[in-house]
């Protein structure tokens, strides 16, 4: 951990502490704090010149306050001493004003138990030696291997967590950032862009900045020539990076609102197969260095690894102790941590050639699904693949289908997770999808 | 002028202080700096199960300053409102540029701003048990509005912003800004099949917008849009002519058009319409304007975040496009005057080009008749969200409702389908305009480079000849 991390320590300890004691000695039932604090610097430079240097330091509050089942939360970034007394009047006040509800209670201490103390390597502690010069230097490299937007941003963050109940937490994290944005000129008055973006908790995993600039580059070739291709059923790989727009919309059937106000087409699904045994994933907060590693969740309930989809059969939901109280069920955590998709074995170069002709989805551009019936339509862009490798790209084309039927035609996992964000899954091939372009 | 003025009263930000880091930000040789306060306090209160389950606060305080050299940007913010800390938040804005001081701050002077808003009471003096009253009455017409409902969700929300703008060209104004709106969601079961969609109307109004009459309007809109989905059903997938309905529509403008006429895109050189400026892209009776001026709209805004004061930018005119949206850096960078749409999430955040109120003025068909002349296509009604992808100029809008059009009638109810375009082709598609323009009152936020801003949108009855359909086959 950064010395500065654990020099700030006390003073989000004394604030969290200023505001269970100040909520309690106003007599609700439980108190819940979380104070954090980050600090980031942004480095943007445009066609080999600094275009934009931006500095934050941030901070706040957030009060979740329990009075016999009436239920409030407030946050604040005036942190003053005065401002905050005026704030914890307001907060009780608000709780007062709703109604109680037996299922309103803090966490349960039990669920405190087990937290384990592992180093998760969320920290650097490298962010503290950082120059400015240094950051030009990282912002300008990406800009210099593409002549376009490229970009250096890093940030470390801590947060205190307290419950009047018990629980007592802290944690600390910092986030390296490089990117790169490539715009070339393309028939019509088309301008494809194309970027490459990498974000880390430790300097040292940032790819190097002529690889981000050149995959910005290649991301932007990739959409040259870019038209609707017809209107067909057709076997379809989605890139590892795009996977989070699908899996997402699953993923969000499991929430316990969703679930509790009938909004999911996943309710009663527990114990039942939704996908093809491709269709493996799991909830780990123990990846090394990843993005959403954590030892407790914002509720405090401690972390443990659990499966959400194994072998396709769905084993948990994402249940915070309100909504799993409603359900008459165990809560588990209303968020997730990590989302690992387990890998296959195949590259995705030997994913297309086993595809042979079908449709490689790079990115989506809008659509939504049904929350109740599991009905998607999702805008697309990709390149098409013919003969087993890509050739010419597509834009301007539509998929849709329902997800019920959707996972149970993922055939294939290829053997390329995404690195760089929380969600952790590889490209992944289904057989049949209906892709709406050209043509009725 | 801002002394007796908000930020000097409650915060402490006198003039003096104001002087000074606006001073100091340009001591590193910047050619301009300007200093944003903010003060936003929001309120939210939930509806559930039948009764009101959750009530949240949330108060934001900051300043940010800007220093520009040229078209490159210093920025930083503070939290605290203490002198060190802006000085110190000025010295970092300030080291973007590298060289002697050159500026000066210039005679003190504020503009006069047009009266869009103006709720009495504030917000913050309303009491809580006001807004839970709306969201009761709401939920329980939900609740009781037909048999097939099996739940019923309903947020209300309101802010109180105040923002301060005060730069080295001696400008000093400030703005206090109301917003609220109230969503409703509904979920009903027929049968086997449930079904959920909502509806929300939002404005920079206050208590005055929530009369009975108008709380029992937005439940049954939410039910009736709920249980039309029962019967709907995906439609066939490909091109096809689409009409869209007034108002929501105009979600097609915000996607398809007006990220594009966003002057940072084509200041950069990435957006499709960079080359358009003066030519013909639409039909002459196609005219588009981005609007400031929509008294107590969503997207109203007195002044913008730079200090430009709130106005009416016409964007397409007679089918020739003829203005893009600029900031103050776009505005430079072209040598036109500013069109107040310089615009920020918060005092976190450098201003960039947004819209405010998109719409299309009417044109001159009769709604019926665009009917009429299409024999196979699609009818939009209600709209979840959209985007766009500026350089290829891609966008798509998501369908919640409509019906097919049949031999020039409207006939089956659709659901669930992504409409994907191209924004200046389907530009030059629009074949009819309807003479029945309505703004949609809904709660819009349009996210840009990370940045959340609320606006708004409308559009009258409008055909375009082809737009590619993500049903089914």
């Amino acid at each position: 951990m950064a010395r500065g991390a654990e020099a700030g320590r006390d003073d989000l300890e004394r604030t969290a502490a200023v505001a269970i004691e100040g909520a309690l000695r106003r007599n609700v039932t439980d108190a819940r704090a979380i104070v954090a604090r980050s600090r980031s610097v942004s480095v943007t430079y445009r066609q080999g010149r600094p275009d934009k240097v931006e500095e934050s330091a941030r901070r706040g509050l957030t009060l979740h306050l329990y009075d016999r089942g009436r239920y409030s939360v407030c946050e604040t970034n005036d942190l003053r001493e005065e401002a905050l007394e005026r704030f914890l009047d307001g907060a009780v006040a608000l709780a007062r004003a709703t109604t109680p509800d037996p299922f309103r209670e803090i966490t349960d201490p039990a669920l405190y138990a087990g937290r384990l103390e592992l180093d998760l390597g969320t920290c650097d502690p490298s962010i503290a030696a950082l120059t400015a010069t240094e950051r030009h230097e990282l912002a300008a490299a990406g800009a210099q291997a593409v002549a376009a937007e490229a970009g250096f941003e890093d940030e470390e963050a801590q947060l205190y967590q307290a419950h009047s109940n018990g629980f007592a937490a802290g944690k600390a994290g910092t986030r390296f950032g490089i990117f790169a944005e490539v715009s070339l000129a393309d028939a019509g008055d088309r301008r494809p862009s194309g970027s490459e973006l990498a974000t880390t908790r430790s300097q040292a995993a940032l790819p190097s900045a002529e690889a981000i600039g050149g995959g910005a580059a290649e991301r932007a070739r990739q959409k040259l020539g870019a038209a609707p291709t017809d209107t067909a059923v057709l076997p379809m790989i989605v890139e590892n990076r795009a996977v989070g727009r699908l899996l997402g919309k699953l993923l969000s059937a499991l929430g316990g609102r969703a679930l509790q106000q009938e909004q999911s087409f996943l309710a009663d699904a527990l114990g039942s197969r939704v996908g093809s045994e491709v269709l493996d994933v799991s909830d780990d907060p123990f990846v090394i260095g990843g993005a959403a590693s954590r030892l407790f969740d914002g509720e405090g309930i401690a972390a443990r690894p659990k499966p959400i989809f194994a072998r396709g059969v769905l084993d948990s939901h994402c249940l915070d102790t309100y909504y799993a109280k409603k359900l008459g069920m165990a809560p588990t955590s209303g968020s997730t941590s990590n989302i690992v998709v387990t890998p296959g074995a195949k590259s995705l170069a030997e994913l297309m050639r086993d595809v042979g002709r079908g449709a490689l989805v790079r990115g989506f551009v809008g659509g939504n699904s049904n929350p109740t019936t599991g009905d998607f339509s999702l805008g697309v862009y990709g390149t098409l693949i013919e003969n087993g490798a890509p050739t010419r790209a597509f834009a301007e084309m539509n998929i849709s289908g329902n997800h019920k039927e959707l996972w149970h035609r993922l055939v294939a996992a290829g053997n390329d997770p995404w690195p760089y964000g929380a969600l952790r899954s590889p490209s992944l091939v289904f057989d049949a999808v209906q892709l709406s372009g050209a043509g009725g | 002028m801002t002394s007796g003025g908000y930020f000097a009263t409650r915060f402490r930000l006198d003039d003096s202080l104001v002087d000074r880091a606006i001073s100091r930000a340009l001591d590193g040789g910047a050619e301009f700096s300007e200093l944003y306060a903010q003060h936003l306090v929001s309120d939210s209160v939930g509806f559930e199960d039948g009764q009101v389950n959750r009530a949240s606060t949330s108060v934001e305080l900051g300043v940010g300053v800007r220093a520009i050299v040229g078209d490159q940007t210093g920025y930083a913010f503070t939290e605290e409102l203490t002198e060190e800390a802006l000085m110190k938040a000025a010295d970092t804005a300030a080291s973007i540029a590298k060289g002697p001081r050159t500026a000066s701050v210039g005679a003190i002077h504020t503009v006069a701003l047009p009266r869009l808003y103006a709720p009495v009471p504030r917000w913050a003096d309303v009491p809580a048990a006001d807004k839970i009253r709306f969201v009761e009455r709401v939920g329980a017409a939900i609740a009781g509005a037909d048999p097939l409902v099996v739940k019923a969700g309903v947020a209300f929300g309101d802010e109180d912003e105040a923002i301060l703008v005060a730069n080295s060209d001696g400008l000093r104004v400030e703005d206090l800004r109301p917003m609220t709106y109230l969503y409703a969601s509904c979920t009903a079961r027929r049968g086997d099949r449930v079904e959920t969609n909502s509806h929300s109307v939002a404005g920079r109004l206050g208590t005055e917008m929530y009369g009975d009459a108008f709380l029992d309007e937005l439940a049954r809109e939410a039910v009736r849009r709920t249980l039309v989905l029962f019967d709907a059903r995906i439609p066939p997938a490909g091109e096809m002519p689409v009409v869209l309905a007034p108002a929501t529509s105009g979600i097609l403008l915000h996607e398809a058009m007006g990220h594009g006429f966003e002057a940072d895109f084509n200041r950069k050189g990435t957006s499709l319409f960079c080359t358009k400026l003066g030519k013909k892209v639409a039909a002459d009776f196609v005219r588009i304007v981005d609007t400031a001026l929509e008294p107590g709209a969503r997207g109203a805004i007195a002044v913008d975040d730079e200090g430009t004061p709130g106005q009416r930018t016409a964007l397409v005119e007679n089918g020739v496009l003829v203005s893009f949206l600029h900031d103050r850096l776009s505005a430079a960078h072209y040598g036109v005057p500013r069109t107040g749409n310089g615009r920020r999430e918060s005092f976190r955040s450098v201003p960039l080009p947004r819209m405010r109120v998109t719409t299309m003025e009417n044109g001159p068909h009769d709604p019926a008749e665009i009917i009429r002349s299409v024999k196979r296509g699609l009818y939009a009604v209600d709209f979840a969200n959209g985007e766009v992808d500026i350089g290829g100029g891609d966008y798509s809008f998501y369908v919640k409702s409509g019906f097919l059009i049949e031999d020039g009638r409207l006939t089956a109810p659709v659901k669930d389908v992504n409409l994907i375009g191209n924004g200046p082709d389907s530009l030059s598609k629009i074949e009819m305009v309807g003479n029945d323009k309505a703004i949609d009152p809904g709660t819009w936020t349009c996210g840009k480079d990370g940045q959340s801003v609320p606006v708004g949108l409308g559009l009258p009855t409008v055909k375009v000849r082809a737009i590619t359909v993500g049903g089914v086959n």
